[in-house]
This record gives structure tokens, sequence and C-alpha cells, in this order.
């Protein structure tokens, strides 16, 4: 019996993972690259992704490497698309159970890679996070700058005050 | 590398996995968060009422047929924009994620002041705005289809992509039309509820006939298409068994004529079962149905003349509502629809007295050919189910899909089962009356 296909990917901080073709193709971004230069044995880079977030981010294709594709075409604003979309499994759960760095550093290397699976888990994990915060807490958890006017501000909570918990 | 949270892609994933008021609190983060949490804070709103206040001030009017409600002014050019800006993101007018009667409302409108401190539904959205919700209270008469223009420009639809409309008439006095002008080109479930929590007077159980009746009738009779898949009509009220419903009946088929690609319909009582069974005969793409019929022997013969015609029906939901037991002979046609993943037969009739007699089940070797993909199953019949007879649904090579099975006995709508859970023996009391829930 032939061993699997494999193939080298190449962190930013230039630690190479070799693993089965099989289960890197979970990123869609190396399925392509693979699909255009072919079978090669030069090591694939990946610039945006460190050593430390490439090893996690392997580790969940490797459990998910026999799991079903999502299509490209899937509407995600299908009912049961979304029903489906909110479960996540055990392992899941464990596995992006990370501090807040590496969960954010998980997300850009999903969405870099294109591994929605990933990008969908890590997502509903800050959406969590989100639950109860008020606007400036939010902002603190992601770096923003508040660019409302205190008229537009009211202007806001007027036209969507029936969502507001109270 | 931008950070995480200035990625606008990845801040609409995550705000796609948020509750409501946390997409409130998003929406005030910053001019990009708003832009993306608008978009789904109001992709599912609880009734039409936060979109119709944009368009003007309500007011009651007292007449000689009660209290209507009347928007005060004429809306202007730029309340229509603002009633657009937020109209084109909903897909979505319901109070819940699941349907189930509500029927607890009172007659009063106005701001939220009945003590209700929201129900955190099945997708974490907490509701609040009980009171002032309820546009069905509201006359929408200034806002009928021909009077959509703003600008020269006629407005249809009023909410172009919306999907799924609940509509509850808790004001008989409404007009029947009010949900027509919210029927649009991609609406694909429509459920209309009519519900009283108190028993009705003459009076008034006319008046909510009416009602209902002129409502299918503006169904039936909408001239743009409309890919309505989905029809649910409720009717609750203490004594709705008064209820006349041949002329609701009919109006039902009117309906039916017109939507021929339904996949399901919930309807009220039926007093007849040869016209719904022709009514249902154009509908070739129905998968689930709910009715309810004046006695058994109606069931029965629906049964009869429906299973033949649609044996791929996938769910199906039958109740009468006569003080006679349900024959056993009723599984018999059933088992020629070899679909089913639910069927449920119920009867209720509160304060009954009479003893339920035997109900055995037919052979179980012949229910596990005739539903081999059965997962839920509801009998109430008013008879007894013998114990060894529930057994047998344990077996799971014989129903491997059996999720449910509830074999009780119900006394009124408001009874519910308590639930078990493990596949593990029934109680061993004579009569079984709870539920069983079985884990693969």
């Amino acid at each position: 019996m032939s061993a699997a296909p494999q193939v080298t990917l190449e962190s930013s901080d230039g630690e190479k993972f070799k693993v089965d073709k099989e289960v890197a193709e979970r990123s869609v971004l190396i399925k392509n690259m693979i699909e255009d230069v072919g079978e090669s044995d030069n090591p694939i880079p990946l610039p945006n992704v460190n050593a430390s977030v490439l090893k996690k981010v392997l580790e969940y294709c490797e459990h998910h490497r026999g799991d079903p594709l999502p299509a490209a075409d899937a509407d995600p604003s299908n009912d049961d698309n979304r029903k489906r979309a909110t479960e996540i499994s055990d392992w899941d759960q464990k596995f992006i159970q990370v501090d807040q760095e590496m969960l954010f550093e998980i997300i850009l290397a999903a969405n870099y890679m294109d591994i929605k699976p990933l990008l969908d888990v890590g997502c509903k994990t800050v959406a969590n996070m989100i639950k109860g915060k008020t606007p400036e807490e939010i902002r603190k958890l992601f770096n923003i700058v508040n660019d409302f006017t205190p008229e537009e501000e009211a202007q806001i909570k007027k036209e969507n005050e029936w969502a507001e918990d109270r | 590398m931008d950070t995480l949270g200035q990625i606008a892609e990845i801040i609409d994933v995550i705000l796609s996995f948020t509750s409501r008021s946390s997409l409130y609190n998003c929406a005030l983060v910053c001019k990009s968060y708003h832009d993306i949490a608008i978009k789904y804070l109001w992709r599912t709103i609880p009734s039409a009422w936060p979109l119709l206040s944009f368009l003007g001030i309500v007011c009651p009017e007292f007449d000689i047929d009660g209290i209507t409600w009347r928007f005060s002014t004429t809306p202007s050019q730029s309340s229509w924009e603002s009633f657009d800006k937020f109209a084109k993101y909903v897909e979505v007018i319901a109070r819940r994620t699941s349907s189930g009667p509500r029927g607890t409302m009172d007659y009063r409108f106005g701001p939220s002041d009945l003590g209700y401190d929201g129900i955190e539904e099945e997708d974490g959205f907490t509701d609040r705005c009980c009171g002032r919700d309820c546009i069905d209270r509201v006359t929408l008469n200034q806002i009928t289809q021909h009077q959509y223009s703003a600008g020269g420009a006629l407005r249809t639809p009023l909410i172009p992509n919306l999907e799924r409309l609940d509509f509850t008439f808790s004001q008989f006095r409404a007009p029947p039309e009010t949900f027509v002008p919210f029927l649009g080109p991609k609406l694909k479930k429509l459920t209309l509820s009519y519900h009283s929590c108190m028993r009705i007077s003459d009076q008034y159980l006319i008046l909510l006939q009416r009602l209902i009746r002129q409502g299918l009738q503006e169904l039936a009779k909408f001239e743009s298409e409309i890919p309505l898949e989905n029809l649910e009509i409720s009717v609750q009220a203490s004594n709705y068994s008064a209820m006349r419903y041949q002329e609701i009946n009919e109006a039902i088929l009117l309906v039916l004529e017109r939507y021929t690609k339904l996949r399901r319909l919930k309807a009220p009582t039926f007093l007849r079962h040869d016209g719904l069974v022709s009514g249902l005969r154009h509908l070739s793409h129905l998968q689930s149905l709910s009715v309810t019929f004046k006695n058994p022997e109606v069931l029965m013969s629906f049964l009869k003349s429906f299973c033949p015609e649609h044996p791929n029906i996938r769910h199906l939901e039958l109740e009468h509502e006569n003080d006679i037991a349900t024959p056993r002979s009723i599984l018999d046609p059933l088992l020629d629809c070899h679909g089913l993943i639910s069927l449920s037969i119920t009867t209720y009739l509160a304060g009954r007295t009479s003893r339920p007699s035997n109900w055995p089940l037919p052979d179980v070797h012949m229910m596990s050919e005739a539903w081999p993909q059965l997962e839920l199953l509801t009998l109430c019949p008013w008879g007894i189910i013998p114990l060894e007879d529930l057994e047998a649904f344990q077996d799971t090579e014989l129903f491997p899909h059996l999720k449910s099975l509830e074999p009780h006995h119900r006394r009124s709508r408001s009874s519910s089962a308590c639930g078990r859970s493990g596949r593990s023996k029934p109680s061993p009391s004579p009569i079984f009356t709870g539920k069983m829930t079985f884990q693969h």
C-alpha cells in the first residue's frame, strides 16, 4: 500500500510542517495553490501564520480530515444551515479553549487559509465573549475607536430601540 | 497585519452568530460595525412594528365598532426612506423561532406595561417588546397595496426580502386584510393565528369567523406571485369548537387552489373530508399536514382517501375533537404511507369522564415495515395501548430512527407530556402516560 501523498507547509517564522495532502487541503487556499502549481517538493509558504498557530490549525485539520467539505454555494442565511452552524461539537469546544490572543490568531489564520468550519468555530466563541458587553467594552476587546458623534449615537439608539436589552 | 476587530469580513461572521441584544450594542461600537450589525439585527424582528414606527405615530380612534389604530399623519418621503433603509434587511417577522399558541394578549395598545420580562428564545434572542409590538391591533388601512406611492413610484412590495411572516390577530376588529401589505415575492412561510385567551361571546365569534374567512379570501386572490411553501392557520379560543367552520373551510380550499406549491399546511377544523381531499390533490409537493376533524369518522374517511394519493407524506398531525374513542382501524390506511417521519393522532376534550377502552396497536413488524423512517410517534386516541405494544418500540432494529414515543391520553389542549430520557422500559403502571425519548 503506497503512503498517503504529503505536502510541506512553512510558517512565517520558518518552521516546516510535513502533513498529509488530505489534511492540508482542508484549507481552500492551500488546495487552490496545489492545483495551480501542481505537485512539488517545495514547501508552501504561509507568511501570515506563525508556527504555534499553524500547529494548532493543523491539529484541527487533522481531526476533521474526513469531514465533508462545506459546499462553496451554501447559503448561510438559510435557517437550516444556520441552525446546523450554531452547533459546536465537544471536541471543537475543547480545541478552542485557548487564551484570547491565540483565539484571535486562529481566527485570522482560518480566514487567511480559508478554512470556513474553523473560522465559524472561532467566531462563535468570540460571539459568546461579546454577549453582555457594553459598546465600550466591545471597543476595548477589539481595539476600536468610537467614530460616532453624540447625535449619531442617539439616532442609532432610537432606530433600534426595540432591540435594546433593558 | 490588521487586528481581528478591523477586518470587516471576520466581524461579519462573528456578528452573524450574535444575539439580538448584543447586536444592538455592536451597532453602537463604530460606523463600520454598525453597518454590519444592523444587517443581522433586522433580519428577524418580532413584529412589523419596529418598521412601522418609522412611518409615524399611531393614534387610537374610537367609533361604534370600538377602537382602531391609525397613523396620525400620512407618512412623509423621509419616513419612507427610513422605513426602506431597514425593511430591505428583514427576512423574518416572528415573535418566536418555534410556533406556539399565544392567546395571552390584552387589548391595550401602547408601550409595554405588562410586566413582561422577556423570554429567552431558541436562538438566544430575548423578546421584550410584547405590548407595543402587536401590529394586529393596528389598522393599516393607510398602507394598503394601492397606497404605497411615494414620489409617484409604486411602492410594492412593502418588505422586499420577507421570507417568513407570523401574523397574530388578537383584536377581532382588525381588518382581515391587515397582513396583505406584507405579502411579497420571497414569502415562503405564512402563519395566520387567531387567538383569544378568553371565552368569547357569540357576537365576537361571528366577527372572528368573518375575519378568518375574509383574510383567507384576500390571500387567495392576491395577484402577485408568492413562492408560498408553508401555510399555517391557527385558531385558538376557549370555545372555538363552537365555531361554524363551513365558510372557513371553503376559504381554505380557495387558498389551496391558488398556492399549489405548498409543502406544509396546518389547517383548523374541517367539517367534511371530501373537500379537503380534493383540495390537497393538486399539492404534489405536500410533505406535512396538520389538520383537525370534528369526529373520528370524518378523520377515518379522510385517511382512506388521502393516504393512497399521498403515500410519500412525511409528517402528519391529525386530531379530532369528539367525545368518541378513536377507532383502532384508523392506523390501517396510514400503513401505506411509507415515508412517514412523524405521526401524531390525538383527540382532546376537556372534562371527559368516560373510561378509555383497550387500543392495541397493529402488528409491530407491520408498522416497522410500513414506517422505516419513523422518528416521532404520538398516539393519544383515548384508549389504553397495551404495555407490550409500547415495549416493542424499544427495539432499535425495528425502529432504528425513533426518537420520541408519546402514547398518553390528552385531556385538554393545555396538557403536556412528561419527558423521559434514555431507551428504558416504560413505567410498569397499567397505563403509560409519559413520553419516551430515545437516544441513538
